[in-house]
């Protein structure tokens, strides 16, 4: 037992720092140099204790990473082998969460991968550390992380039979229960700590991680060090804020992309009415101004069709005048069309265009019947325009007298219709003379046949011949 | 009537349109490269996925 002062080689011990299962440890100085190392005294009672103070000695011996401590020396005394190594001020994990409770995610996120580094150094050495545990773990003053005491640390090319004393809390199911133990007890043990250290809810990056570190199969863990490094790595520790921040910047950019599609198809639409307006204007300007009675017929139509109003079926209407005859086939058109935009035209058309086609009946209708049928077509349309009898204009009423003129003679009830007839007969001459002189013949025409047709209804009905004569000749 | 009112100013309307497309159309471009949304959109679908996962995990356990 090697006690404080006592000067083995060129190291005097200060004091024991450690005791484990099988070893104790010192701090000691080094007389030639004067700093401080740590020595570990492995005491040979057996083989297997021989045996793994040898493997630490001979591990670490030909290991160098910044995260192991460096071998100085090994001294060999009467009953004990010392290994010297560099003292590694701090306190271990175990201690650290005692006294701080652990750590925030982030910091274990950068502890781990640390120590995952150092494993995948060790094990592309063919070493496995096999006793990853909080108290292995040193944090030094300046927060640098040092892993210690490889006291069952095995290259994996040596048959060992240490596995009784891996630390039970940390250590994989296949270790404890004495099966083989690949670099999948590594990742185990590594979980298992930093999962110890952990001080808050994991997250659920860092849950998924821990999880597959810690499954008893090792096949489902992470396959090795550098994978579980990589997946470390990935977990990305976040916040309420982050999340509504991206979210922020996705609906943004939604919205805008949107808005710009929106913008898009409202600039095609726009095109496509200014297309059709155009289109429309041209096809107006040829109804109303071309020299081709058929393409302002032909243009009327397509108007017609499209937009129904009173302009166009009048326009029409002055188009089937232009031969002066209004015959059957022009007729049938007029009144389909008619009849197909009942629903569509404004009730005030309506009633200007069933009137114009009341006049176009009664002047321009080509009647080869000779049944008056024209009169009866022209009271019809006058009708449809004029509901009340008190609203119809002079053209509607000579049309009503002409159409039921005979049917009241017949019946004897034509008394007291030639007066009225007779002055709108009068008011319509006086009013043709700006008219087409088509229907100053037509009127002129009704006026004379009217006079001889109905002459002595007149002059009984109070008109004097004197007057009739006058207006016959003028 | 609207419609009128729309034919009538439709000059208008595509002045505001051509407008508002080439607005929307900065401000897409801004996000989508300068504000990186689409690595935004890839991660927000991350997190989900991971905490779906999460989700399962602690299913499992429980």
């Amino acid at each position: 037992m090697i006690k404080k002062g006592e000067l083995i080689g060129r190291y005097r011990v200060e004091e024991r720092i450690g005791t484990g299962g099988m070893s104790r440890v010192y701090k000691v100085k080094d007389m030639r140099v004067g700093t401080f190392l740590a020595m570990k005294e492995i005491i040979i009672k057996n083989d297997s204790f021989m045996n793994a103070g040898y493997a630490e000695a001979f591990v670490l011996k030909n290991v160098n990473h910044p995260v192991l401590p460096r071998i100085v020396d090994i001294i060999r005394t009467e009953d004990s082998y010392c290994v010297v190594m560099d003292y590694i001020e701090g306190c271990n994990l175990e201690e650290y969460v005692k006294i701080h409770g652990g750590f925030n995610e982030g910091e274990v996120i950068k502890t781990g991968a640390v120590i995952l580094e150092s494993l995948v150094f060790l094990h592309s050495k063919n070493i496995l550390y096999r006793d990853l545990k909080p108290s292995n773990i040193m944090i030094t003053k300046n927060g640098e992380i040092k892993l210690i005491d490889f006291g069952i640390s095995s290259s994996r090319d040596e048959e060992k039979n240490e596995n009784k004393m891996a630390s039970k809390c940390f250590a994989p199911p296949e270790q404890l229960a004495g099966k083989e133990v690949g670099e999948t007890g590594d990742i185990y043990a590594l979980g298992a700590t930093l999962k110890y250290i952990l001080k808050n809810e994991p997250s659920p990056g860092m849950i998924c991680f821990l999880n597959k570190c810690l499954k008893a199969e090792p096949g489902e863990r992470y396959k090795s060090a550098n994978a579980a490094l990589k997946a470390l790595k990935r977990i990305k520790t976040f916040n309420e804020n982050e999340v509504k921040r991206l979210k922020r910047i996705v609906s943004k950019n939604i919205f805008f992309l949107i808005m710009f599609l929106v913008s898009v198809s409202g600039i095609f639409l726009c095109t496509k009415v200014k297309y059709k307006k155009a289109e429309y204007e041209r096809i107006v300007k040829a109804a109303c101004e071309s020299h081709d009675s058929a393409v302002r017929r032909e243009n009327l139509l397509w108007l017609i069709k499209k937009d129904p109003s009173a302009e166009w079926y009048i326009r029409l209407f002055d188009e089937y005048k232009n031969d002066y005859v209004f015959d059957e086939a022009e007729a049938k058109e007029a009144e389909s069309l008619l009849d197909g935009d009942l629903r569509k035209l404004k009730e005030e058309d309506y009633k200007n265009i069933c009137a114009a086609l009341g006049r176009l009946y009664l002047f321009y209708y080509e009647d080869l019947s000779e049944e008056n049928e024209n009169y009866r077509r022209a009271a019809f349309w006058f009708d449809r325009a004029y509901e009340d009898e008190s609203e119809r204009d002079v053209y509607s009423e000579i049309g009503h007298f002409l159409s039921e003129i005979q049917m009241m003679i017949l019946e004897g009830k034509d008394a007291g219709m030639y007066e009225k007839y007779y002055r709108d007969l009068n008011e319509i001459l006086e009013d043709v003379s700006d008219k087409e002189s088509v229907v100053r013949c037509e009127v002129y025409s009704l006026f004379a046949d009217s006079v001889y047709a109905y002459g002595a209804d007149f002059y009984r009905e109070g008109i004097g011949i004197d007057e009739m004569k006058e207006r016959l000749e003028s | 009537m609207l419609k009128n009112i729309l034919i009538r100013n439709i000059d208008f309307l595509e002045v505001i349109f051509i407008a508002l497309s080439v607005v929307s159309a900065f401000l897409s471009f801004y996000y989508f490269f300068y504000k990186k949304s689409a690595g935004a959109f890839i991660k927000l679908m991350k997190i989900k996925k991971t905490i779906r996962r999460a989700k399962d995990e602690k299913k499992k356990e429980g």
